[in-house]
């Protein structure tokens, strides 16, 4: 294999140039620098043209609507990572609120949870680190505390979002991450509307693989 | 043309259904990214970029390969090199029998449709199952995908509801694509939850922080690469891009001009395997590197912007011929503009160069094309090429234009001819019996230009001849 | 010679297929450019721009061609003036790539590409708007050759060319920027797709209903006009050119 790797390198260097990769300066829509309020809307504008359910909330009332959607759902199996004091406030309020409703937390390898990962939860909640206007899209930095099947396999899932984090571009997000540059996480995922496909004749569905719901609360 | 070519596209031009079903996609197609690139500066700009971006990348191809094989290494990603398919296939191989795997599930990967993994994969007993919707659709109907981003375009929902039907025994309702849907997640769901090895293409490889990019709108892709314990990634060795800041233009150009999103669904990220402290993702993450051609792409300055080419589609959805006769005419992997430009490049041009002979140059798949690659001046490029290796230099086009030459090197040759094509009426034009299979023949004119002109400078005082 | 010391000239290259089969559309080209004042000098050794056997693979000859074309065109720096957005492509983009970077040929290539200009984009702004004779209401179909709106990006000025004429209502095929089927040497070699593309077009142009299929490529305009008499229909056709020195209400020289 080493022998592949330095045929194909040595193919590859006859002729190509050896000075550095220009640096290109990216620009963004080279217009309209969108001020907070602005940036707000537009990300409720495109989460909703998208078909992602959208709510803005606060401290105070969030886990109300939380428990709100729950039951209008009839969501019983909620999917929940730890470690995370709002969320575990989240898991208090709906076990509170109905006894039909359960807490699955993940804490153990994803191979004792399979089964349930794919079969028995109805609904999980995660936080997300940073949103983008321009797309209306959630980014998602999943770890050990919520890790990375949480917004796969549930039919719906719950995205719980602070205002502060939401930036106008993509190209704002990678200027300035909300993550180590020395360090990149093992996983980021860019969330933009429940899972779909248009490969049968060009005609939308929804839930395709991923969760068919998606559901945004913004905190302000 | 070859008669198998040609054969293949008499077929698909007699397809009624065939010619529906591509030219409702094509036009839907279209239209959706003409939507997405309303704003006309935006397009430029984004364009000059993304263009920008890809060939800086391909001049530098082996110091950003090197930088992302080190970054991926650290980070805990296992590398390889294949130069060609059978080497990249036998590394799939060995890593499924290492994990003596039964069972490999696939995001959607172009570039295992090149090295035919699947079947390859089939030979040594281990089932290959697609999870893309419209890859499982062709599959399950024993089909290559008709078109990179869509795969079962030439299919519409009331064919798709017999083959399931056929193939399944499951029965839905007329016309209900949410209940073939339904089917499909139903039954790959098991195949996500049962599979050892994930397999998937990669979209762009972030050189600086050795991140494998992938976009979806399905969620297959990150279920594939997320549930089973071995996630492989195969990857032309040209979709590697420096840095993340690139990404974002790479991203809207590859979105917008295939299917006329802005994003879609899901943007997917991976930089390692699961961590230690993580409870779920693949224990083991293989990146393939793919040759197969390419290096020696890369070192022809005029056919080196192939490799700039982000797999998107709008160069065969804006393509005439196309659109009338669909991904399966053309017999490869990669159809459409694409298809003809690289296909002979990989394959080589004498078997395959006869798909260079499908286009009128008419130029809307360069127009179309999100990283400004000049899509028809590589058709003319490799038909050059084409022709400077012919070994059959006697071949009857050879000649005909030989003729050609000596007739409109001689003004006066010329002058003679066209007043004899007058006074017969015949054309010298090469083949006339397939044009005048849909077309009457044009009359020369009884005084040419040339002949009306002398004149004209005769009755006038001076005046060139 | 008797003309005003001062006028300023022009070149014309006629273009194979206007010179064997459609001189009048080049006869019409002249007098439009005699209209706006120009002088046109037609060098009777001129032949073909090389375009077929360049886009068929076969470079030599269509250098050899070039090159030869490229000397009749340069021995006075004047515009050259295709009625042809095809062959004009071929001079003004495709020349300067088609000798060795650098070259003698290569940079005479490019002084002739910097002042060869497609026939309607050159005399847009000089005709006489102002001075239009009265006319019936037409209906007329514009056929947007894809050398027009591409490689010469010419049919712009082609329609603001006609919205500008009174009593002209101008209409467009359906997909019009799909292309007509033509593609030079694609019409044979390609037989097959090339007639259904151009069945495509043909219906499409029949169905907005104009008198006349204008076009500024005659490549185009013979696709289309043989295919419609081989279907048993009128040749409604006509060059630009010509419908515009009819328009204008011009006479020109037998």
């Amino acid at each position: 294999m080493n022998e592949a790797r330095n045929a194909i390198l040595a193919r590859l260097k006859k002729l190509t140039k050896t000075s550095h990769i220009k640096n290109t300066q990216f620009s963004s829509r080279p217009n309209q620098p969108l001020n907070t309020k602005q940036t707000y809307k537009l990300l409720i504008e495109k989460l909703e043209e998208n078909r992602a359910e959208v709510h803005q909330v606060d401290n105070k009332n969030w886990t109300d609507t939380l428990v709100q959607i729950a039951l209008e759902k009839k969501l019983k199996t909620w999917l929940i990572g730890k470690n995370l004091s709002q969320i575990e406030q989240a898991g208090k309020a709906l076990t509170v609120a109905s006894p039909e409703i359960s807490l699955v937390h993940y804490s153990q390898d994803y191979e004792y949870l399979k089964k349930t990962l794919f079969h028995n939860v109805d609904a999980s909640i995660t936080c997300a680190k940073a949103a983008i206007a321009e797309t209306g899209t959630l980014v998602l930095i999943p770890d050990q505390n919520e890790p990375r099947m949480m917004s796969l396999t549930p039919p719906v899932h719950v995205v719980l979002l602070k205002a502060c984090d939401i930036l106008n571009s993509f190209q704002q997000l990678v200027d300035n991450p909300p993550w180590s540059k020395q360090t990149m996480p093992s996983n980021i995922v860019f969330i933009s509307s429940p899972s779909k496909t248009a490969d049968i004749q060009q005609t939308l569905a929804y839930g395709a693989h991923g969760p068919k719901t998606l559901i945004v609360l913004i905190l302000n | 043309m070859s008669s198998n070519f040609s054969t293949r596209i008499k077929q698909a031009l007699a397809d009624p259904q065939l010619r529906s079903n591509f030219r409702g996609a094509m036009d839907f197609l279209r239209n959706k990214r003409q939507l997405a690139f309303s704003d006309e500066d935006e397009w430029e700009t984004l364009k000059k970029q993304g263009a920008a971006i890809r060939q800086d990348a391909i001049q530098h191809l082996p110091e950003l390969l090197m930088q992302l094989e080190q970054q991926c290494l650290n980070n805990g990603i296992q590398v390889h090199w294949a130069q060609d398919g059978e080497e990249a296939n036998n590394i799939v191989l060995s890593i499924a029998q290492q994990h003596q795997a039964k069972l490999v599930i696939k995001g959607k990967s172009m570039a295992t449709e090149e090295i035919e993994l699947n079947d390859f994969l089939g030979r040594h007993n281990i089932e290959c199952i697609e999870s893309d919707m419209g890859e499982y659709i062709v599959q399950l109907d024993n089909e290559k995908p008709s078109h990179i981003i869509m795969p079962a375009i030439h299919k519409n929902t009331a064919q798709i509801t017999e083959l399931f039907e056929k193939k399944l025994g499951i029965s839905t309702p007329e016309g209900d694509v949410d209940a073939l849907i339904g089917v499909g997640r139903t039954i790959l769901r098991k195949k996500f939850e049962q599979a050892e090895i994930g397999i998937s293409g990669v979209n762009f490889a972030i050189a600086d922080s050795g991140t494998l990019c992938l976009v979806e709108n399905e969620g297959n892709g990150r279920l594939s690469t997320t549930a089973p314990p071995v996630h492989i990634a195969l990857m032309g060795i040209e979709k590697v891009i420096p840095n993340i800041q690139a990404l974002p233009t790479l991203q809207k150009l590859l979105t917008r001009s295939a299917t006329g999103q802005h994003i879609t669904s899901y943007l997917n990220l991976i930089s390692s395997p699961r961590k230690p402290d993580e409870l779920d993702g693949p224990k083991e993450v293989h990146l393939i590197l793919l040759d197969n051609g390419r290096a020696k792409i890369s070192q022809d300055q005029e056919l080196q912007s192939t490799l700039s080419c982000i797999r998107c589609g709008a160069c065969m959805n804006h393509c005439p011929v196309y659109t009338r006769i669909g991904g399966h005419a053309y017999g490869s992997t990669y159809p459409g503009p694409i298809g003809q430009i690289l296909t002979p490049q990989l394959k080589g041009l004498e078997q395959e160069g006869e798909l260079l002979d499908a286009c009128s140059l008419n130029g809307a798949c360069g127009e179309a094309c999100p990283v400004d690659i000049d899509l028809p001046e590589l058709i003319r490029t490799l038909r050059h090429r084409r022709q400077a290796t012919d070994t059959k230099t006697l071949s009857l086009e050879s000649f005909v234009w030989f003729i050609w030459f000596k007739i409109h090197q001689h003004p006066r040759l010329y002058q003679f001819m066209t007043r004899l094509a007058a006074l017969f009426r015949s054309l010298k034009l090469k083949a006339p019996e397939n044009w005048s299979k849909t077309r009457t023949m044009p009359k020369p004119a009884k005084l040419s230009l040339h002949q009306q002109m002398k004149t004209r400078s005769k009755s006038k005082s001076g005046g060139e001849k | 010679m008797s003309d005003a010391p001062h006028k300023k000239q022009v070149y014309l290259f006629g273009t194979c297929l206007i010179d064997m089969f459609y001189p009048q559309a080049g006869l019409d080209a002249i007098a439009l450019l005699e209209l706006s004042g120009y002088e046109v000098i037609y060098p009777q050794a001129q032949t073909c721009c090389g375009q077929p056997p360049y886009n068929s693979g076969f470079k030599q000859p269509a250098l050899k061609i070039a090159k030869q074309t490229i000397q009749l065109f340069s021995t006075k720096d004047i515009p050259l003036i295709v009625p042809s957005a095809s062959c004009a492509g071929m001079i003004k983009h495709h020349y300067p790539k088609i000798f060795t970077q650098n070259s003698q040929e290569a940079e005479q290539a490019k002084q002739l590409a910097q002042r060869t200009f497609e026939l309607i984009d050159f005399i847009a702004d000089k005709l006489p708007y102002n001075q239009q004779p009265l006319h019936p209401p037409i209906k007329i179909t514009l056929h947007e050759s894809c050398s027009a709106l591409r490689e010469m990006n010419v049919a712009n000025t082609w329609r603001h060319v006609l919205n500008k004429l009174n009593h002209i209502e101008v209409v467009y095929p359906e997909n019009r920027q799909e292309c007509c089927g033509f593609g030079g040497t694609f019409s044979v070699k390609s037989d097959a797709i090339s007639a259904v593309m151009t069945q495509d077009k043909c219906q499409n142009l029949l169905n907005t209903g104009g008198k006349y299929i204008l076009s500024g490529d005659c490549g185009c305009l013979m696709n289309i006009g043989e295919h419609l008499k081989f279907e048993g229909k009128k040749d409604p056709c006509l060059h630009l050119a010509s419908f515009l020195v009819e328009y204008f209400g011009l006479s020109h020289e037998q």
